[in-house]
């Protein structure tokens, strides 16, 4: 009998507890969905009533994730431009390349409630670019699989109520947790985009040399693009110090992600960027001082015995590089990537120095691209992919390339890198003497470029991955 | 006793009480059921009027978190991209088996009923790529459509999506009439581990790919696909059944030919049998698609 009764009060507890639901679910008397459909409004009128569009700036934290594996690498700050309508769609420019800085693209979002209320670029924009998969899209230097440590979906991250949003709202990734914040733009910047679009983008890779030399009143320092090609490696005559920082592309300035002091100067940003198109320079200005951005042929401050310390490291350790030459703007300008060969897949483009044993003591340097999926890796090496090097004064490595006497023919790819590692130049007219490359060690310590020393058009980049 | 029953009523008022249901509006859809759909796109109405309506298949082109492999980096397909590479696939795929079949019930009644399409292929991290991909006869993954083009020489992408719908139709088709029996004892060697065999090696053991190897099911409707639409011969990409048989194996007289030989002897007595096909004038249907479509 009494335990009759502890199962009668056991069966009114819960039969109490679940009958609470209502008060849990009903907040003023409001059920659940339809306050998730009036929240995902707000957020949706929250992004359409900016009149001028907003600035959306992503900031990666230098690490890229694909299929749960992490890898980390440089960071890269991406900016965008974007204008979003009540039909779901949002119309944007962005930093990422030539095209997308001053062409307007038109694609879908859409606000989703996620386990954090989630905005979404659902149909591909400039946002998935540095996203893609495919590195010859991204020109991520991840690998292959991973693009930059970038998101196109993205959690709303303030955590206060959409009604409470402000004109800045920050945002996170859902996949890599790249962060990202929107400024609701000025009508003076919204005109900005639409006439320049990000004109400092377009303006600054006017220069296609790789070494871009700032003097800003008598301070002067050297720009050379860091790895993967989204941040500032900064170095000043005299000294081995590379620093690198990331950089934010603005209609008329480059807004760097930390002030670097150069000589008594805090730099902060380059701004009022104007292209004289008969002096190949730039015009600008660094804290008020009018300042100028030339082309260099050369290394501001070589770095000693680097042409040596690259050989002698590939020795033991080959370099490597998966895109072939970045050739006056444009990335892997030969299409290594799309090597192909019967039956195997293209793995590496290789520089194996002294592998090859040319008998007397000789011994040759690989330069051949590496393919998996057969016994034999180099199967263009004896078609010409074997270099003969010599070590020159100023620091440059100089090839001349050897052809084995393979019938094995090359593609049209493969003959045009060679034709550069074999003059140090991009384009003819060539020099009798190859001027061949200089060696630039970036600020990660553990990745060289090799830049073409007649005219600093072409660079490949080195490292051990 | 008595104690007992009045508190067993007292309990059924309470529950009666309490439990009174809120008033749910039945006019406006649910959040995440049909309540979040956005803008209608020249995208969404293409779907509507060409696959949702005659053949009752629902594309998912628009990214939605979770719907792929949520932990790889993967990305949606170009807008743009999204009509031609589903006319292509309704020309080459589709319009075959219904000029074959007569009408559109067939594939209407068997074929998967969910598409969701990648703009990107998906990478693991053995570097190796998914390409297309098909979940328990009910959906597909299309990947790469970025890189569709109607240009010859890009032909793979979407000879690859053909491909996959090919082999879910196939296994749909096994799943409402089986296969013979006989067809397993071709080559009863089949293995788990077919993904460390490559292609060429299993065509020399009698199967049309390595992926056959997996399982007689697979196998069948590998050499389904392969038959209609060709299959991947290495780096040089697809090319047509015949072409790879020659290629690849040791030619007419040698095992592995005549094992694959058998086999498509096995289908097409199936399709004659079980679906009233002619399978090898589907064949000749398909093949004259696809060479008319491409520039």
């Amino acid at each position: 009998m009494k335990k009759i009764w502890i199962y009668y009060f056991l069966g009114l507890a819960v039969m109490l507890s679940a009958c609470d639901r209502k008060s849990d679910l009903n907040i003023d008397g409001i059920p659940t969905d339809v306050r998730i459909a009036q929240a995902l409004a707000t957020y949706q009128q929250k992004l359409t009533d900016a009149p001028y569009g907003w600035v959306v700036t992503q900031f990666t934290n230098g690490t890229s994730t694909n299929g749960g594996v992490t890898r980390n690498g440089p960071k890269a700050v991406f900016s965008y431009y974007m204008k979003f309508d009540k039909n779901s769609q949002v119309s944007m420019l962005s930093d990422f390349n030539m095209g997308a800085a001053t062409v307007f693209n038109n694609t879908g979002y859409r606000i989703k409630a996620n386990q954090r209320p989630t905005l979404i670029f659902d149909t591909y924009s400039y946002v998935h670019l540095p996203c893609d998969p495919d590195a010859a899209i991204s020109n991520s230097p991840f690998g292959s699989g991973f693009g930059w440590g970038t998101d196109f979906e993205f959690a709303f991250a303030d955590n206060v109520a959409a009604a409470e949003l402000g004109d800045t709202i920050r945002l996170k990734g859902n996949l890599n947790q790249a962060e990202a914040v929107m400024v609701k733009a000025t009508q003076a910047e919204q005109t900005l985009f639409n006439t320049n679009g990000f004109g400092s983008y377009s303006t600054f890779n006017k220069i296609l040399e790789y070494f871009k030399r700032v003097n800003a009143g008598g301070v002067v320092f050297e720009i050379t693009p860091g790895v993967g090609g989204r941040s500032f490696d900064i170095k000043t005559a005299g000294s081995q110090n590379i620093t690198n920082v990331g950089c934010q592309f603005a209609p008329h300035s480059i807004i760097l992600q930390e002030p670097v002091t150069i000589g008594g100067l805090t730099v902060k940003s380059l701004d009022n960027l104007v292209w004289n198109p008969g002096t190949r320079t730039i015009s600008a200005s660094v804290n008020g001082t009018p300042a100028t951005i030339s082309p260099a042929l050369a290394p501001i401050s070589p770095e000693p015995g680097v042409a040596l310390a690259f050989y002698n490291e590939g020795l033991d350790n080959p370099w490597l590089t998966v895109p072939g030459f970045h050739i006056s703007g444009v990335d892997d300008a030969y299409n290594i990537r799309g090597l192909t060969f019967p039956g195997r897949t293209y793995y590496r483009y290789v520089y194996y120095p002294g592998l090859v044993d040319a008998g007397g003591g000789d011994f040759y340097d690989v330069l051949s691209p590496f393919f998996v999926g057969a016994t034999n890796g180099y199967p263009y090496l004896f078609a010409g992919g074997v270099a003969y090097p010599y070590l020159q004064s100023g620091g440059r490595l100089t090839f001349e390339m050897l052809d084995g006497g393979d019938p094995i023919v090359n593609p049209p790819s493969i003959i045009a890198t060679n034709n550069v590692f074999n003059t140090g130049k991009t384009a003819p007219p060539y020099f009798a003497n190859s001027a061949g490359f200089y060696i630039v060690r970036k600020a990660d310590g553990t990745t060289m470029d090799m830049v073409t020393a007649g005219d600093a058009l072409g660079w490949i980049t080195w490292n051990h991955q | 006793m008595k104690l007992q029953i009045i508190t067993g009523i007292f309990l059924l008022l309470l529950m009666g009480s309490a439990c009174k249901k809120e008033k749910v509006s039945l006019t406006t859809p649910p959040v995440g059921l049909g309540g979040d759909s956005t803008a209608n796109t020249p995208e969404d109405i293409f779907i509507h009027d060409s696959l949702t309506v005659p053949y009752n298949i629902a594309v998912y082109y628009k990214w939605l978190p979770g719907q792929l492999d949520f932990p790889y980096e993967i990305v949606p397909p170009k807008a743009e991209k999204v009509i031609p590479a589903l006319k292509a696939l309704l020309a080459v795929t589709f319009r075959p088996y219904n000029e074959q079949t007569g009408s559109s019930v067939f594939l209407r009644r068997y074929l998967p009923k969910t598409f969701k399409v990648a703009g990107s292929a998906q990478y693991l991290s053995n570097g190796s790529i998914i390409l297309g991909q098909a979940e328990g006869g009910t959906s597909m993954v299309l990947f790469e459509f970025n890189n569709f083009t109607a240009q010859a020489k890009d032909s793979n992408t979407l000879k690859r999506m053909g491909h996959t719908m090919h082999h879910e139709f196939g296994h749909i088709l096994n799943q409402n009439i089986v296969v013979p029996p006989s067809f397993k004892q071709i080559t009863p060697r089949y293995t788990g581990n077919w993904y460390n065999i490559a292609d060429q090696e299993a065509r020399m053991d009698g199967f049309i790919t390595a992926y056959a190897e997996s399982d007689p099911n697979e196998d069948f409707v590998e050499m389904v696909a392969s038959l209609l639409i060709g299959a991947d011969n290495g780096n040089d990409g697809y090319d047509d059944y015949e072409k790879i048989l020659a290629d690849q194996t040791d030619g007419p007289g040698t095992p592995g030919y005549e094992a694959i030989k058998a086999k498509e002897a096995a289908v097409v007595d199936y399709f004659a049998r079980s679906w009233s096909i002619d399978f090898y004038a589907l064949q000749r249907k398909c093949r004259r698609a696809l060479a008319a479509y491409y520039q």
